[in-house]
């Protein structure tokens, strides 16, 4: 195991992937600061970038922007009052009093080291953890797929939004989208209209970046043009006051409540559709609960920096274990990062721990190395990010959909794919702003395949009997997790009415 | 909400009806799937009109989410997009770059021009690098065949 970690640390040492992870990190605290890009259009636009390098240094760059981009979401939090990215929004809230107390470089730099320490301890578990759970898919046949497909798809009832029908309408009709091309066992053309291009379905990469950067392209200039059109002004940036780096006593009481946060956002992490969001609340939430002075909470507490931002780090780790181990995407960022693995021809599982063993423990690694250089660029570049924040919508708009459009040709050198982009990009804008979540339409693409594929091998083996999904117990367990997935999001609010009642 | 939510119920139902009978030309094994959840989507279509109907209230927000004029700026940007596509085998990626992006820049209201086209210049120029030079991927030069 020693040789391997050495052999990683030797691949990520290198001036190429050292590179990597600095473009990675800087490109990710930009896009995470900037209100109104997320993590997942960062990725989702840099993976063309990777396709033709070798695949741990493109693994390594995303790992880097999706670690940074997290991170950097507290940025604005701190000095705008506005979440860079969703993951964020708790960190607004002690933030953005400690800015007002003329304390902000001191929060910028509490962020900065809870999220590096927070993404540390999710590596750590993720470095642990996904090898053993890859092993264990040596024992999966078709039907243990067909559960495991299922109960990735059921992770959409919780990725619903306010409207629970939506979020399923949105799943299915990914799925529908998904059985464009050729029949997987059958091979026989569905839905191509006598196009040649369409027999290969849609490809994953354009679609990605069509429903994630350009559709966020298109909202960012049509916002500009109708805000320019009102008169409305941006808000004015604060220079970044005071200390960053906290005192020795500060860091050491902020300890404990960093290490009860990454653990609450690293198993928040592993589990399939909760995501950054409420991993960060609910750690905030407890850091209040275990606080001994609750009173400052709210007020500018150095502690309700800490929580949010350990958290929401920690789930980037913990979401890659199901990710790798099992190619479970549990939220929209690592359906994207999955996307990353397969332009490289990786597969998650065990296979890919055994045939490309180097390219996942340079990545284990290389996190490591990002999650420390998130603390170094967070703390000495916490003075000029207010300048980054200076970018108007407007100008990155255009830019967004240009790398979009350079993104998706690239992929295939195909103009195809720019149509494809286009039109996914207009949907996306569309069904977003009509409230229906994107990540469901990303996870069914993905997933529905593998679904459909190891439905009809089951059959085959079983001679039509369904009885074989239920007489194997990984495949029985598989079915009865996903049947309370699908589920528990629906009783919660049954049970939230009746308690409000 | 009620109306939009019809309406979109609508284009789904028919989406899922369209999947549906189109899928009767299929073999079999290559029906079950589609033909399937077709049906699950026209019942889930039905679903968000009975949801919307119960619960109008739901999801907080106005009837007019997406404004007529909004609409009109994005297929502006779909028709920028389409014309970039046709320019490209002539222009070449980093002059239609160039030119799309000063032209977004001003239909969009950012209107310092220097700043626009020195931005316009800078970001497809660097593009152009890192893909052409750097990343090795070729990309469409039309009339500069063979420049650089």
């Amino acid at each position: 195991m020693l040789e391997v970690w050495l052999s990683a640390a030797g691949n990520v040492f290198t001036p190429t992937n050292i590179f990597a992870i600095l473009c990675g990190v800087l490109f990710g605290v930009f896009t995470g600061a900037l209100p109104g890009l997320s993590s997942t259009m960062a990725l989702a636009i840099l993976i063309p970038f990777t396709f033709s390098m070798d695949p741990a240094t493109g693994l390594i760059l995303l790992g880097a922007v999706y670690s940074a981009s997290v991170y950097s979401g507290s940025i604005s939090a701190i000095l705008l009052n506005t979440p860079g990215t969703p993951s964020a929004a708790a960190t607004v809230i002690d933030g953005y009093e400690m800015t007002k107390r003329g304390e902000s470089a001191k929060a910028l730099g509490i962020a900065a080291i809870a999220s590096g320490f927070g993404g540390i301890v999710s590596v750590i578990a993720l470095s642990a953890f996904a090898p053993f759970l890859a092993q264990q898919s040596l024992r999966f046949g078709p039907p243990e797929y067909f559960a495991l497909a299922v109960f990735g798809l059921t992770i959409i009832s919780s990725l619903t939004g306010k409207s629970p029908v939506k979020g399923l309408l949105a799943g299915v009709f990914g799925i529908l989208i998904a059985t464009v091309g050729m029949d997987p066992i059958s091979g026989y053309p569905r839905f191509t209209f006598g196009h040649p291009a369409l027999l290969d379905g849609f490809a994953l990469i354009p679609v990605l970046i069509g429903l994630f950067s350009a559709s966020q392209a298109f909202n960012l200039m049509i916002s500009s043009k109708l805000s320019n059109d009102e008169g409305i002004e941006f808000s004015q940036i604060p220079a970044v006051a005071g200390k960053v780096v906290p005192k020795f006593k500060e860091l050491l009481r902020l300890t404990p409540n960093m290490g009860r946060s990454s653990i609450i956002g690293t198993i928040i992490g592993i589990i399939p559709g909760v995501g950054t969001d409420p991993a960060a609340f609910i750690a905030y939430n407890e850091a209040k609960r275990w606080s001994k002075d609750k009173d400052s909470f709210g007020k500018g507490s150095i502690h309700g920096v800490a929580a949010p931002e350990s958290s929401n780090n920690a789930v980037t780790g913990g979401s890659l274990i199901p990710l790798l181990s099992l190619g479970i995407p549990g939220n929209a960022v690592s359906a994207v990062f999955l996307g990353g693995l397969l332009i490289h021809g990786l597969r998650p599982g065990a296979e890919l721990f055994t045939h490309s063993g180097d390219v996942v423990y340079s990545l284990f690694f290389s996190l490591f190395v990002a999650n420390i250089l998130i603390i170094v660029v967070g703390i000495g570049g916490a003075r000029i990010f207010s300048k980054v924040l200076v970018v108007k919508p407007i100008v990155l708009g255009p830019i967004i959909l240009l790398l979009s459009i350079v993104g998706s040709y690239a992929i295939h050198n195909n103009a195809y794919d720019i149509w494809v982009m286009l039109l996914f990009g207009v949907i996306g804008f569309i069904l977003r702003r009509y409230g229906f979540p994107l990540a469901p339409i990303v996870l069914a693409i993905i997933l529905g395949p593998l679904a459909e594929t190891s439905f009809n091998q089951s059959m085959l083996i079983s001679q039509d009997n369904f009885g074989i999904f239920f007489n194997r117990p990984i495949s029985a367990v598989l079915l009865i997790v996903a049947a309370i997935t699908f589920v528990s999001p629906f009783l919660s609010g049954v049970v939230k009415k009746k308690k409000v009642a | 909400m009620f109306r939009i939510n019809g309406i979109l119920a609508g284009i789904f139902f028919l989406l899922g009806l369209f999947a549906f009978f189109y899928s009767f030309q299929f073999s079999e094994v290559a029906a079950f799937w589609p033909k399937f959840f077709a049906v699950v989507l026209m019942a889930l279509a039905i679903a968000l009109i009975v949801d919307t109907k119960l619960k109008p209230d739901r999801e907080q927000v106005s009837e007019n989410t997406i404004s007529t004029r909004e609409y009109k700026l994005l297929a502006i940007i779909a028709a920028s997009t389409v014309i970039y596509m046709i320019a490209l085998d002539l222009l070449g990626f980093t002059v239609s770059s160039i030119v799309l992006l000063f032209i977004l820049f001003w239909i969009f209201g950012y209107r310092q021009l220097k700043n626009a086209l020195i931005i316009s210049i800078a970001s497809s120029v660097v593009v152009t690098v890192i893909f052409q030079v750097l990343l090795n991927v070729p990309l469409p030069q039309g009339l500069f065949e063979n420049f650089y």
